[in-house]
């Protein structure tokens, strides 16, 4: 019994450690510069697919797997994995050199799918970048489900397992790793607020056209801001294919990796990294909870998964109507203040 | 006097910001009554207060009798009130026509077309770009407009926010007049927000001074206009 | 042959949602994200009645009408109102109507779990052809989302230009606050409107499935297109969705067969790819859309 209640919380923790990454991510966005990026799916999927077609082509060549076999990668995709993971095992630091060079490529592929969906729309701000983010983030879910070459297709693909070498604790270390990450970001983001790029942008978040009397190219931050939250997004995309040693388009949708995250920074507050925090443990414990209960609640004529379809939608809307500032509010600035009632 | 239109200690603002403090106000029928005072003094928020644009934190305003203070904004026209705003008092993208017509929207439908006709005959000028879109009229044309939309509704009391402003002198001149020819007309009650006394002293009975919030003081223009410090140091004028 | 029938029906649909949401959108700022859940409970409307009670599907139109706009009506007294009264920004406004299309997205998947599992009516993927008619040799799905659309977009014009409460409704638009000291009520003038916006939309939503696969993430799916249809044909005229419709229609199916037949079939699952590209292209060009377009040179 004991033992389960340590898996659970070791998932738990892996899981947060994504979502806390790209719930932080969207912090950037909304929090410091006032853009409501409803597109962080598209670039968290890149970061997946990434893993999922970079690794297992690195792993092939580095453990010299059978070449033969690269005629379908995906058709053989799970033979391939299986003798590059029985490589892996021995070899961590060929592992962290995959992971590395994976995590390497998805922050330059988050960093231009940051920049490609916010270009369009960048100049109008406020709700119309907003909108056309939401709609762009759809495009990576359209080609991967679709083309197969890519991750599969809707099934998707095996991911090699870069936490291998640690055998039995290979889900504590994965766990762990999500973490760093997360805690990576975090103090980045500190740094950032006390920074004098912090006041700038909360400066565009709440008065842009002051920001920009001030000579400050608004458009250009709002695009580097788009960037830097693509990449960190893409990173936490690609550590969770490796946490889950698969890429599958069919579960990279748009309600557990743009809607879940507002939902949580939302509740949390934008305002401070600890609301961050607490919104992403209460939502990930939540959501856990009910994953895990499935079988407690199949009484119901339906498919519990949509209970939790519902209770974040009524949260968000109770949230949004008594507390939009979520539950720790921004510290006042030294300048402005926040709006009331905007976001 | 019978008194149309009463504030009573009001207190208002918007939101957490409180503009006008203890303001009271009497406003007889046919009366005109000038508010003046410098920039920022609250003199819109009084305007918009009895249209509820702005918040009442306490005190009344009773019009007719009727205590209209709790009245949703849409519901105040209905009482006899016209408002002749600063800005945004035509609507651009209609026609001249149907800026009237929507002048009249509190009228009974029958009634709109017949007095449209009056009120042409009152703002006469606006009857030459009747089918023009009011987008496309000069600052004066669409002040006439303007106040021709606002007689629209047969109102009792007319409130005007700054009417000659940024108007051409000809123009202004022109809007001056009509608003003396409606005083004269006698039933017509005017509350008019005004920078510059002298425009229309020879038209309003009563002054008031508003100054940050407060009322300074009421009387006749011309006893206004004699204290030549108070117009100095309130209104810059010498 | 089948595809330009596609092609028409669909982009007569397509208008009609286009217009639910830009009519949203022009009268009260706010980009309706659950409208595509409207869409879709359109379409089970039609496929509740048609399963239970054997209606024929065309007589279930009023009926998608009224529960749609009833809907859209509730989204907008208990979901936006309150919080547009206290001055909400329009991104706050877009994030409730997201949170209001999960639930929806709920509700709609709820209904058709509880239809599929305990009345074993197909509700998870349903088609309706086998129900349409036929005239001058053509379903009557063509003939009838065109006249649905031309009676839509018709009476909504004699509407504006010829009533009262169009003339309010126009007056708010253009300057709510002067329509409000006029006597205009705003609110009731907005609700009117996001009425007969789900309305409209209902009616597509109830013709959806007499062409084209329904399933309950219908409407979610074309959410992402309805805003390239709105933004495209620009939130200026009515007359811009209906445009923006028909192009994105035509491109999305016929287009689409035009370049399969060149290139191969592998391109025809991206067709949803090509709202996107419209979208991307009028934001970068034209961003007032189609209906904005004389506008700009005006």
């Amino acid at each position: 019994m004991g033992e389960q209640w340590l898996l659970f919380l070791v998932d738990l923790l892996a899981i947060f450690g994504i979502y806390l990454t790209l719930n932080l991510s969207l912090r950037l966005q909304l929090g410091y510069t006032g853009i409501a990026n409803f597109g962080l799916v598209l670039s968290f999927t890149g970061g997946a697919y990434v893993a999922g077609w970079l690794p297992v082509r690195m792993g092939m060549r580095l453990f010299h797997v059978d070449s033969s076999l690269a005629k379908d990668m995906i058709w053989n995709n799970v033979i391939i994995n299986s003798q590059i993971n029985q490589s892996l095992q021995q070899n961590p630091s060929m592992a962290m050199s995959i992971l590395i060079v994976t995590l390497l490529v998805a922050a330059a592929i988050g960093a231009l799918l940051g920049f490609l969906s916010g270009y369009p729309a960048v100049r109008l701000g406020g709700d119309y970048l907003a909108i056309s983010l939401l709609a762009l983030g759809e495009v990576l879910a359209i080609i991967g489900g679709n083309y197969e070459p890519l991750v599969g297709g809707p099934l998707g693909v095996q991911v090699p397992d870069v936490w291998a070498w640690s055998l039995d604790h290979r889900f504590a270390v994965a766990s762990l790793a999500n973490c760093v990450m997360a805690l990576g970001v975090w103090a980045y983001l500190s740094a950032i607020e006390r920074s004098p790029m912090g006041r700038v942008l909360r400066a565009v978040r709440d008065n842009p056209d002051a920001a920009a009397s001030l000579g400050k190219d608004v458009t250009k931050i709002r695009l580097n801001v788009l960037i830097a939250g693509g990449t960190i997004c893409s990173l936490a995309g690609a550590m969770y294919a490796f946490y889950t040693s698969g890429v599958a388009p069919s579960a990279l949708g748009r309600f557990d990796w743009t809607f879940l995250p507002w939902v949580m920074v939302v509740f949390g507050g934008s305002g401070s990294n600890l609301g961050v925090l607490l919104g992403t443990f209460a939502f990930i414990t939540l959501q856990k909870l009910i994953v895990s209960y499935k079988y407690a609640l199949s009484f119901l004529p339906f498919d519990p998964v949509w209970l939790q379809y519902l209770l974040m939608g009524l949260v968000l809307l109770l949230i949004l109507n008594f507390r939009p500032y979520g539950l720790i509010r921004e510290k006042a600035s030294y300048a402005t203040k926040p709006n009331n009632m905007s976001m | 006097m019978n008194h149309l239109l009463r504030l009573n200690g009001l207190n208002a603002g918007y939101g957490t910001i409180h503009v006008l403090y203890d303001v009271s106000l009497e406003c007889g029928e046919g009366e005109a009554i000038a508010i003046v005072g410098p920039n920022g003094s609250g003199k819109t928020t009084l305007l918009n207060t009895i249209f509820r644009l702005a918040d009442i934190f306490s005190g009344s305003i009773t019009f007719d009798g009727k205590e209209i203070g709790h009245e949703r904004p849409h519901k105040v026209a209905r009482n006899g009130i016209a408002y002749l705003r600063q800005e945004g008092n035509v609507f651009p993208s209609m026609p001249v026509a149907e800026n009237l017509k929507m002048g009249g929207f509190t009228l009974p439908k029958r009634e709109v077309k017949g007095r449209i006709e009056e009120v042409l005959s009152l703002v006469k000028p606006v009857r030459a770009f009747f089918r023009r879109t009011a987008g496309t009229l000069s600052g004066g044309e669409r002040q006439m407009v303007a106040l021709a939309s606002a007689l629209m509704s047969r109102p009792k009391l007319l409130l005007m926010d700054e009417p000659t402003t940024g108007l051409s002198p000809v123009a202004a001149g022109e809007i001056a007049e009509l608003i003396g020819k409606l005083k004269g007309e006698g039933h017509l009650s005017m509350l008019i927000v005004e920078q510059n006394l002298k425009k229309i002293l020879n038209v309003v009975d009563c002054c008031s001074l508003l100054v940050s919030g407060r009322m300074m003081l009421s009387g006749k223009p011309e006893d206004l206009l004699s204290r030549s410090d108070i117009m100095r140091t309130y209104l810059g004028l010498s | 042959m089948a595809s330009l029938i596609d092609a028409l029906t669909y982009s007569a649909l397509l208008g009609l949602m286009g217009f639910g949401l830009t009519l949203i959108r022009r009268t009260t700022g706010v980009w309706n994200v659950a409208h595509g859940e409207v869409v879709t409970v359109g379409s089970y409307v039609t496929l509740t009645l048609t399963a239970s009670l054997a209606w024929n599907p065309y007589l279930t139109l009023p009926m998608a009408f009224l529960v749609c706009a009833a809907l859209s009506g509730l989204v907008f007294l208990i979901g936006i109102e309150p919080i547009r009264a206290r001055g909400a920004s329009a991104i706050l406004l877009l994030v409730v109507t997201i949170a209001i299309s999960l639930v929806l997205t709920a509700a709609i998947n709820i209904y058709s779990d509880y239809l599929q599992n305990v009345f074993h009516i197909s509700a998870k993927s349903f088609l309706l052809t086998r129900l349409d008619f036929y005239l001058w040799g053509q379903p009557g799905i063509l003939w009838v989302s065109w006249a649905a659309l031309a009676i839509a977009t018709g009476s909504y014009y004699i509407f504006l230009q010829y009533t009262r409460t169009g003339l309010a409704l126009r007056a708010m638009v253009d300057q709510p606050v002067l329509a409000t000291v006029m006597g205009a009520n705003a609110r009731s003038l907005s609700l009117l409107s996001w009425c007969l916006a789900g309305g409209a939309t209902g009616l597509a939503g109830c013709l959806l499935p007499l062409r084209f696969q329904c399933n309950p993430s219908i409407g979610t799916t074309m959410i992402a297109t309805m805003f390239a249809v709105s933004i495209f044909g620009g939130t200026d005229k009515m007359y811009g969705p209906l445009l923006a419709g028909i192009v994105l229609g035509f491109a999305q199916i016929y287009g689409i067969d035009l370049l399969s037949s060149w290139i191969g079939p592998q391109v025809i699952p991206y067709k949803d790819l090509i709202p996107m590209i419209v979208l991307v292209l009028t934001l970068q060009f034209l961003p007032q859309g189609l209906s904005g377009f004389s506008r700009q040179r005006g």
